[in-house]
């Protein structure tokens, strides 16, 4: 306990000081949209890692957030604070209720295809419904974010903005963890050692907390669209298509499904590798497209399923094992 | 007076097959009964009828008056009634303690609002659960592994996880699907008192169960299943002495 005291205390005075040393411009935006997708990671988190539902719809929730704070500070002149903080949330998780309890009675892999359903027809209705969302154009000039009089409209106030409501977070899901809602979501997981039977067995109605879960996952998802939408002051549909679904989970297990710092460690992790991706495919097949990306995904998660099925969170541990196991046989 | 728990001429058919074949009995309030049977009699099959885990093809049951037929499980466990699983389905991600507190999710209030939002009650009930967690800890003896994994644990402490587990949602009725299988005899014997415990708290319960010398020892009445019919019941004297089930059961042995 106390040595994780010590780590996050690390954790948080690095984030605090960070910007006093570095202020390149990408440095600092590529660790706000590392932020964002941890947001959205850590909802992911609360579901998938908690209770044990897939969901590969969460794009969908991301793309609700950004545009209710595109459309409502552009055209309705909304306070950007109540608008990110409230509304952004507010929408994805009115979606996400409306839609979770049909898509939740399904189980596994048919409960990612339904999710992923989602995550297409809201793909199309941004990109089609041109009189709301401006379609392919997108919707440009929208606000950043104020704060009384303050506006914020540097890369350090986002910095800071992003990473202080991921230390928010946290703190949230911890509590949660600890929980009479988090045990009981945990109860179900099935993949890791629950079993909705015997939740039932204990007086739990298992589709509750998977809707309740869902919910906040998707007001999470939210939350980061709305960052979003106020950092770039642009949306367009192409940020929130289907792969970025998939990019979510690709994170939380990269970083590790059973711990929340997995989401955080997996955005980190996850950007590096995409990073890498793009620098090193145009040497290696000079002739293919962005396209190849994709199977990129795919040897990342197979190769961490096999050597690390924990995340990275438990690669120390797991590779410590592993060697203190071969240092036994010797 | 009504009994307290009424099985009233229930069957069960999975597709062609006659699980349990027009089951009737009654269970009186504060006994200890054991239904007992060869493999495939239909015994873990009645449990899943009366938790709502199943639904009679046809019959009844009622616990307290109320009719279960219908009612989904968590409904019927908010009634009072708990059962522990053969292959216990502990939650393995989960400490000893973390079980335990899962079963006492029906006592407590905390939702996802006022957690989110640390209101003050919240802590103090979740002080207040942990407390009684460590009573039931304290009751089955499981002081040293509270805060381990139940995966680490030997089959006869995961044993008495479950049944703490079952315990915790303060039922009045416990079924217990062979609480003493894969068990020494010394272990038997510690189930045996917490049973004897159990009831005089003034819990119901019914067991499944092969092992004989628990069986016996425990029981006020046992019922016994062959082929999904009741072949007998009766006190284990009578049991013990009935020829039939001799020939088809107890004579295996």
């Amino acid at each position: 306990m106390k040595k994780t005291q010590v780590l996050i205390t690390i954790f948080i005075l690095i984030l605090i000081i960070f910007p006093v040393f570095v202020t390149s411009h990408y440095f600092l935006s590529t660790l706000v949209f590392i932020a964002i997708n941890s947001i959205a990671a850590l909802g992911l988190f609360l579901l998938t890692g908690l209770a044990g539902q897939i969901s590969l719809g969460q794009s969908a929730f991301f793309g609700i957030g950004a545009y209710v704070y595109a459309i409502l500070t552009t055209k309705f002149n909304f306070p950007s604070l109540l608008t990110l903080l409230l509304l952004s949330p507010l929408g994805a998780g009115i979606m996400a209720a409306i839609t979770g309890i049909p898509v939740l009675r399904f189980h596994g892999h048919i409960l990612a295809v339904a999710t992923l359903g989602l995550a297409l027809v809201m793909y199309t209705i941004f990109v089609g419904m041109v009189s709301v969302t401006g379609g392919h154009a997108g919707i440009s000039s929208i606000p950043h974010l104020s704060i009384g009089k303050v506006e914020l409209n540097t890369d350090v106030h986002y910095y800071y903005l992003s990473w202080g409501l991921i230390l928010l977070l946290l703190l949230i899901s911890q509590n949660i963890i600890r929980s009479r809602v988090g045990r009981a979501a945990q109860s179900i997981h099935h993949i890791l050692g629950g079993s909705e039977e015997a939740a039932m067995m204990l007086g739990i109605n298992p589709m509750i907390y998977k809707l309740q879960m869902y919910i906040l996952s998707a007001m999470y998802a939210g939350l980061a669209g709305g960052v979003y939408a106020s950092y770039v002051t642009f949306v367009n549909p192409s940020p929130f298509n289907v792969l970025v679904s998939l990019m979510i989970l690709v994170i939380i297990i990269v970083g590790g499904i059973g711990s929340m710092w997995g989401a955080v460690i997996g955005s980190v992790a996850v950007f590096l590798f995409r990073e890498l991706m793009r620098f090193a495919i145009p040497i290696a097949f000079p002739t293919v497209g962005g396209e190849f990306e994709i199977i990129g995904w795919g040897i990342l998660l197979i190769g961490m399923l096999l050597l690390a099925p924990g995340g990275l969170i438990q690669l120390p541990q797991h590779l410590y094992q592993k060697l203190s196991r071969k240092s036994r046989y010797k | 007076m009504e009994p307290f728990l009424k099985i009233d001429s229930v069957s069960k058919d999975f597709g062609g097959l006659r699980a349990v074949d027009r089951v009737s009995f009654d269970i009186e309030r504060g006994s200890i009964t054991s239904i007992i049977g060869p493999n495939g009699a239909g015994k873990t099959t009645i449990f899943n009828l009366i938790t709502g885990l199943l639904r009679p093809s046809e019959g009844n049951i009622y616990f307290k008056n109320q009719k279960l037929n219908r009612l989904p499980t968590y409904r019927i466990v908010s009634m009072g009634i708990s059962r522990t699983f053969q292959n216990l389905r502990l939650f393995t991600n989960l400490k000893v303690v973390e079980n335990i507190l899962v079963g006492r999710h029906l006592q407590g209030r905390a939702n996802l609002l006022s957690i989110i939002l640390r209101v003050p009650w919240v802590k103090i009930e979740e002080r207040q659960n942990f407390e009684e967690a460590i009573k039931l800890i304290n009751l089955f003896t499981l002081e040293g592994v509270a805060f381990s994994l139940t995966s680490s644990l030997p089959f006869g402490y995961q044993k008495r996880v479950a049944i703490a587990r079952a315990l915790a949602t303060k039922p009045e009725l416990l079924l217990l699907d062979e609480p003493a299988g894969g068990l020494t005899s010394q272990e038997i014997e510690e189930i045996k008192q917490v049973l004897i415990r159990v009831r005089e708290s003034g819990v119901t319960i019914i067991l499944v169960e092969h092992r004989m010398e628990l069986v016996m020892d425990v029981s006020e009445k046992i019922i016994v299943l062959h082929h999904g019919r009741k072949l007998a019941e009766g006190t284990p004297k009578q049991i013990q002495e009935d020829q039939r089930v001799i020939d088809v059961y107890l004579g295996q042995i």
